[in-house]
């Protein structure tokens, strides 16, 4: 398995993708907060590069991998902490967090992985965080710590909410979480948003909410995937964040992710499109800007839907793709192998 | 001229050391301003490492418990002679 990424966590920012992780292990998550990336294997290792007041088993170069203690099964990224899942069923949180994400009462700082909470339905447990807020979901029942300015946990609005507390009564099959709000659909189907994904907007667009779908968030909007291939957007979109709305895909979407404000397509495992945006190289070079050296040249900012990158050999597929804050990155594996 | 985004300012955070709020980019780098730039006028914090704007909301009396945070007066008008 090679990991290959585009835009932020190299000494240059890069328009064509570069090779930064190699495993014969999958990769099934990569995230990014503020300053840096973890990782996840498939085996519940963890890694995290960039900058994080974390204790890690060998605190190297903070360019380079380094392996987090323990194993997982999920993890997310706010702007400067970390909230996993472990193997053995607990929410943990480390790094840093202003605001109560860290959800470890005052504590504003937490060096190790600390337990918050015990997942009581590992099957059907996930955690989500986005900027200052932490988000679980165990078996249907949606938590959240953090900033609630915009009442994106609970009414009335507080600055600081420092331990997990139940954002819906109903059950909850999925959520996803932007800079100020988070959105979830309810095991009955409808859906809701709760926060603020813009300063002048709270009130979700016409949507099919009783069909299947996937969600995903940028900061300032929230992109929906449906079981006819069809993307929905809600949200700012000055930078283009909404270029994928009426691209024709030549062909089925196999994997598609958000970064900070940019969305990541990968069409039939063997071709990636970008879109939104791209400043720091993250959507790719233009066909008509060719970068040989690979470094950005700033010649994609606001970028309409464009091939980042694509594979040609037959033995060979892009299995999923991630974003980060200006970071995009390409999951590929060679097959039979 | 086209912001990023509009923010308010109890979101963001204040340094009493540096006075300066920030607040975090989407390029990972933080946009930043000056108290005494809100406090003249300004409104518009800029990020160091990208071409992204955002738009503070404030009214000019919610600085004072940041200037009372940091020990410090918002700037004196500047006299002019006739």
């Amino acid at each position: 398995m090679v990991v290959v990424s585009l835009g932020l966590g190299h000494d240059n920012d890069m328009l064509v993708p570069q090779t930064t992780f190699k495993s014969s292990i999958k990769i099934v998550k990569i995230e990014g907060g503020g300053n840096f990336t973890v990782l996840l294997l498939e085996n519940g290792w963890l890694y995290l590069a960039g900058d994080l007041p974390l204790e890690l088993e060998c605190n190297g170069d903070k360019k380079t991998w380094r392996r987090v203690p323990g194993l997982y099964r999920d993890v997310a990224c706010g702007w400067s902490h970390i909230v996993a899942i472990t193997v053995e069923n607990f929410v943990v949180t480390g790094g840093v967090g202003e605001r109560g994400e860290l959800g470890q009462g005052s504590k504003k700082e937490s060096p190790f992985l600390n337990p918050i909470m015990q997942i009581r339905h590992p099957l059907k447990s996930q955690v989500l965080a986005c900027f200052y807020n932490t988000y679980v979901l165990d078996g249907g029942q949606l938590l959240g710590c953090g900033s609630n300015t915009k009442c994106q946990i609970r009414e009335p609005k507080e600055r600081i909410i420092d331990s997990l507390v139940n954002v819906c009564e109903a059950s909850v099959s999925q959520a996803c979480a932007g800079k100020n709000y988070v959105f979830y659909q309810k095991a009955d189907g409808h859906i809701r948003l709760k926060g603020s994904i813009s300063n002048s907007e709270t009130h979700l667009p016409p949507m099919d909410q009783f069909s299947a779908f996937e969600c995903r968030s940028m900061w300032t909007s929230l992109l929906t995937f449906n079981a006819n291939q069809k993307f929905q957007f809600y949200g700012q979109a000055n930078q283009k964040q909404d270029a994928i709305i009426g691209f024709s895909c030549n062909g089925p979407v196999t994997a598609w992710s958000t970064g900070s404000e940019h969305g990541i397509v990968c069409i039939g495992g063997k071709q990636v499109f970008c879109w939104g945006w791209g400043e720091h190289g993250n959507c790719g070079s233009l066909p008509t800007s060719p970068t040989p050296d690979g470094v950005n040249d700033r010649s994609n900012i606001n970028s309409g839907v464009n091939l980042a990158y694509k594979v040609d050999s037959t033995d060979v597929a892009i299995y999923t793709c991630f974003g980060g804050c200006a970071t995009s990155w390409i999951c590929v594996e060679r097959l039979g192998s | 001229m086209s912001t990023y985004d509009q923010v308010e300012i109890e979101d963001m955070t204040f340094d009493p050391d540096t006075q300066m709020f920030s607040y975090p980019c989407p390029c990972g780098d933080k946009f930043q301003i000056y108290i005494d730039d809100l406090y003249e006028g300004e409104e518009i914090a800029v990020c160091p490492s990208c071409s992204l704007m955002i738009q503070v909301i404030f009214d000019q009396e919610d600085l004072q418990e940041y200037y009372e945070e940091a020990g410090t007066q918002p700037p004196a008008p500047i006299a002019v002679s006739a």
